[in-house]
């Protein structure tokens, strides 16, 4: 049996020259603004287990964050060092993980992790005083009046609406539903189904996919039996896998799919093969590809990895640590509570629109105001510190490359579903 | 009624790969006389040899035939290093038990370190499926069942119409007896360990083309569905193993056409658990022992 | 550091009662129970939805069954007494005439059937997604995490004090020897006249009895649990770790477990990033395999032999009376000469 490695981590001293010698210096309560002294953040996502390529896609996506902020001058004359510990998925495991990062590590803020776990790690950051930049899409954060709390991803809401209105818009009105049993397929269930009624579109069948299954042969027969126009559906890479080859085999795969973000990965295009997402798997992705900080980030994963299609949350996790550095250049420390106010000041609008490190901060050196557009998203938080933002539809081809169709903006959303 | 006719159609499928590695793993145990959790693991092993031999430029049929030989050498090495000392020594079932459980951590493990934890495919494919009567196969199906009926109608001539297959079955029923008569049970054994991992290589790679994907757990997440079907079918008995694989097939895709499919591994397990109430012993009875 | 350290001893005092109660089970009653990371989930369960009050997060994702918010030590007993009862449950459908190694692969079909019965039916346990935000037991909402940690520290030590007194009373009770003779030979034990099934019918629920503590002080510990914590390799990490300790003897598990499931994966804490979490994962579980192998094949008894072994080595072979000391354990693997059992099971009648 494969170890998901119980409290599990491993330390990340990532960045180039600095070394670990900064525990116990309290930097999260009194930033010392000596010059070259790294601060730390805490990384905490689901390393190994079952969910292991999403973590390593997040922590990817921090890391070349923060090798590019530092490279470019550091957060306030400061090297960032990054810890990364190991959820492993489970809050057995993420609480360990985060007082150790909290405790032993004095992180200034924590990067991650995703939404189940994210619920017993923000009363720690709570306690902590240090805010928490997540990725997930838990409806249950929809409210969230934590002030120590940022969800850098849609919430599964607008995630299901986005779904929902462009199958809606396309004229697919019989519905299949096909979820895993996974939290984060689990919690999008009730979004889709409450959008579907909002525009009086009928589920032809829901059908549920646990993970680990050697065949899904019954359930996708039940899924095709009332030939549904448009199946939307969430769940894992290794499901998804089997999913399409049995699809393929058993002549569906002229019904179109509405897959999520999780979906838009190299990962997933590896699992299920590039011929079988061809033409007809749509994925409603939260940023569309015309995103300010895009450029830079593709660059950036580009140089790395060689390739342009992010692995799962990589964008995500790349934003929430620029936008922390940024939110501490503008507020002159990453302490509490004036990090908040300068979160929300660097990300929010009024100010001028930049997308990469260099300019942002140039910017905020001038005295200037700025509103930082991520990769994923235009950054902006709600009053909820949510970010909402535009979804862009996408289409993979034939050589697994992805291309957009069409851009639904939170506009567009909010009328469709509006009362 | 046309989606039931599917269900048992798939579940004739599933049945043909649980078949082939119920029937090796009931092998190795009628002759060893305990259970090796380390056999999902041998059968992911098989599959990635064979995916490897494969990716090396070797067709597919003779890549699993590598395959086969690998998993086959990793069987009798694995009773040579660890298991023979420890049945000389008369350790008890438990132990031996836990000595599985030991080799399935390391073999699963290595297969981590070695491919890595994403998942793999075979470049080649089941093709798509044909309506057959009321059934739904593909053509890899076809192949797969019919490989399956090869199989094990070689093994039933091996067991019943050659010498070796005598002397197996001797030392299966009584292996002290066996000895006494002159029959070299340690090389029975030997044999038996081949023999078992080449059925479970094949059960592997038919596991990794019907589910489209080779990674290090797939053989492992199907480890306990095998023992269901031995238990099922009796635990030692060759024959019962192969009931119990088509019982166990057919009552999973079906039991997902009456209830929530999110369900159908645990009503198979439930069913399993349920016989065992009323039959400890299997559907088919075991011979001799049943301490 | 010191919540490092306070921290690890935490989670160590709470896998030592695991590691009690699986030891009852496998060390001294022969039952081997891969399903036994099930029977703490259930006490984390129960001690959560007891202790929990309404759902503090909107939305909808969280449902409970129950709203109780039992004080917590009524949760704590009630999540025992519950997975006593599952165990009894569970034991009396596998142990009827099963033999030992198919009861073994009957408790994981068992595991598994929990496992996704929890997973999929929401309004049970809500699910993939868990039940988060579990009261902080004494005062702990209020304190910082390094006195929080301090305070389970020592409430488990207390669980597990119990525990190992009640473990202690049944090791060197006639019981025990009983138990420990059907675990040898049931056959033996059987015409002596015990009954074989009754003895491990109730070891087996006191076992899991101390799994659902166990469970209730992880959860209030980490005030959070969800189905992504009871996947079946913890229960075979937790037996692997029983086996290399020494499975005869308490002290033997509980170390076994401590460094085992607690160091080993703490130490990774601060290993380099070797590029690929994975593989760190593997290494262990690696390292875990061999040296299981090892100690079974050169040191049967575990790191920690059971008592009696290390009397017997230095003081030569048996006793001719009952003078004293604690009946044998046969090395494992080597049936010992029978009157061995004729001496422990009269013991046994006095």
């Amino acid at each position: 049996m494969q170890l998901k490695s119980v409290s599990r981590l491993r330390r990340t001293a990532l960045v180039a020259g600095v070394a670990i010698a900064v525990a116990g210096c309290g930097a999260a309560a009194t930033p010392k603004h000596h010059a070259e002294t790294p601060v730390t953040l805490g990384f905490l996502g689901a390393l190994t287990g079952a969910r292991a390529s999403l973590g390593t896609g997040m922590e990817l996506g921090a890391n070349l964050a923060v090798q590019n902020i530092n490279k470019h001058g550091g957060v306030l004359g400061h090297p960032i060092l990054m810890v990364a510990q190991d959820t492993a998925s489970d809050p057995a495991d993420a609480v360990p993980a985060a007082d150790f990062e909290i405790n032993t590590d004095h992180v200034a803020a924590i990067i991650g992790p995703t939404a189940n776990t994210t619920a017993v790690v923000l009363p720690l950051a709570d306690r902590a005083n240090i805010p928490e930049l997540m990725f997930g899409g838990g409806a249950a954060f929809d409210q969230n009046t934590d002030p120590h709390f940022f969800r850098l991803s849609p919430s599964d809401t607008e995630q299901a609406q986005a779904m929902v209105y462009y199958a809606h818009s396309k004229g697919w009105n019989k519905v299949a539903l096909a979820f895993g049993e996974a939290a984060a397929s689990q919690s999008l269930v009730a979004p889709v189904e409450a959008s579907l009624h909002h525009l009086h579109m009928t589920v032809v069948a829901n059908v549920s996919f646990t993970a680990g299954q050697s065949s899904y042969r019954s359930e996708v027969q039940q899924l095709f039996a009332n030939h549904p126009q448009v199946v939307l559906g969430q769940f894992n890479n290794t499901t998804a896998g089997i999913v399409f080859g049995e699809i393929a085999q058993g002549g569906f795969s002229s019904t179109p799919w509405i897959g999520t973000n999780l979906w838009y990965s190299s990962a997933w295009v590896a699992s299920v093969g590039a011929a079988a997402t061809s033409g007809n798997v749509f994925i409603s992705n939260s940023s569309s590809t015309g995103m300010v900080g895009a450029t830079q980030f593709i660059q950036l994963l580009k140089a790395k990895t060689g390739t342009v299609v992010p692995p799962n949350g990589a964008g995500f996790m790349y934003d929430a640590v620029m936008t922390w550095a940024l939110g501490a250049d503008e507020a002159g420390t990453w302490a509490w509570p004036k990090i908040r106010a300068g979160i929300l000041k660097a990300a929010n609008p009024p100010g001028t629109v930049c997308g990469t490190y260099q300019s942002c901060y140039a910017l905020i050196k001038q005295g200037k105001d700025i509103n930082w557009d991520g990769s994923e998203s235009t950054v902006d938080f709600n009053k909820y510190d949510n970010v909402f933002g535009p979804f862009a539809i996408l289409n993979y081809n034939s050589s697994g490359a992805a291309a957009t169709v069409t851009t639904l903006t939170p506009q567009v959303l909010e009328a469709a579903f509006a009362g | 009624m046309n989606l039931l006719a599917e269900a048992v159609g798939f579940g004739l499928v599933t049945a043909a790969v649980i078949a082939l590695a119920a029937v090796g793993l009931s092998l190795q145990v009628s002759v060893t006389n305990f259970v090796n959790f380390a056999y999902g693991d041998f059968m992911t092993f098989g599959a990635y040899i064979t995916y490897s031999a494969n990716v090396a430029g070797l067709n597919f049929f003779p890549a699993v035939l590598v395959g086969a030989a690998g998993t086959g050498l990793l069987g009798v090495v694995s009773n040579w290093v660890i298991f023979r000392p420890l049945v000389k020594r008369k350790s008890r079932t438990l132990v031996l038990l836990i000595c599985t459980v030991g080799l399935s951590f390391i073999v699963q493990n290595a297969m981590v370190l070695i491919w890595g934890t994403n998942s793999d495919r075979y470049t080649v494919s089941i093709g798509n499926a044909l309506h057959i009567g009321p059934f739904l196969f593909t053509p890899g199906d076809l192949i797969l069942i019919a490989v399956a009926f090869g199989l094990l109608a070689l093994l039933h001539i091996f067991l019943q119409y050659t010498r070796f297959g005598t002397a197996l079955r001797a030392t299966s029923n009584n292996s002290d007896l066996a000895q006494a008569c002159g029959i070299d049970t340690g090389r029975v054994i030997t044999w038996t360990w081949a023999i078992s991992g080449l059925f479970c290589a094949v059960a592997g790679v038919g596991l990794a083309l019907e589910t489209n994907t080779l990674r290090p757990a797939l053989g492992f997440n199907e480890l306990f569905v095998i023992f269901g079907a031995i238990i099922l079918g009796g635990i030692g008995r060759v024959y019962g193993a192969m009931l119990g694989a088509l019982i166990i097939g057919i009552l999973t895709e079906v039991s997902g056409m009456f209830a929530d499919p999110a369900y159908k591994g645990a009503i198979a397990f439930a069913v399993v658990v349920l016989v065992l109430l009323i039959r400890p012993q299997g559907l088919l009875p075991s011979r001799g022992r049943s301490a | 550091m010191l919540f490092f350290v306070l921290d690890l001893l935490t989670l160590g005092a709470i896998n030592a009662i695991m590691a009690v109660g699986l030891n009852l089970q496998y060390g001294q009653a022969g039952i081997l129970n891969f399903t036994y990371y099930t029977f703490i989930a259930i006490g984390a369960y129960i001690a959560a939805v007891t202790t929990l009050g309404k759902p503090t997060l909107t939305g909808g994702v969280e449902q409970y069954v129950l709203q109780w918010r039992l004080p917590w030590p009524l949760a704590l007993l009630l999540a025992g007494a519950v997975a006593g009862v599952l165990g009894l449950v569970v034991v009396l459908i596998v142990i009827r005439r099963l033999r030992s190694d198919y009861l073994a692969i009957v408790t994981v079909s068992i595991g598994f059937i929990i496992w996704n019965v929890i997973t999929n039916y929401i309004p049970l346990f809500n699910g993939s997604n868990g039940l988060f935000a579990v009261p902080y037991i004494l005062n702990g909402a209020t304190v910082t995490p390094i006195e929080y940690t301090l305070e389970v520290l020592v409430v488990s030590v207390v669980v597990l004090a119990a525990c190992l007194w009640v473990a202690r009373s049944i090791f060197r009770s006639p019981y025990g020897r009983v138990l420990r003779a059907i675990r040898e030979d049931d056959v033996v034990a059987a015409s002596f006249g015990k009954s074989t099934t009754g003895s491990r019918v109730w070891v087996f629920v006191i076992g899991c009895i101390m799994a659902g503590l166990a469970g209730a002080m992880l959860v209030f510990y980490i005030s959070a649990w969800n189905p992504a914590g009871f996947l079946p390799q913890e229960s075979f990490i937790l037996m692997a770790a029983i086996v290399i300790g020494g499975p005869g003897n308490y002290w033997g598990a509980v170390l076994g477990t401590f460094i085992f499931i607690e160091l080993l994966s703490e130490i990774e804490r601060f290993l380099p990033n070797v590029g690929n979490g994975a593989a760190v994962g593997a290494g262990r579980a690696i390292l875990i395999g061999i040296l299981l192998i090892a100690v079974v094949r050169f040191r049967p008894d575990g790191l920690i032999p059971e008592r009696w072994l290390r009397w017997y080595k230095t003081k030569g072979p048996l006793p001719s009376g009952p003078a004293s000391g604690d009946p044998p354990h046969l090395v494992t693997g080597r049936r010992g000469p029978h009157r061995l059992w004729g001496w422990a099971l009269s013991r046994g009648k006095s």
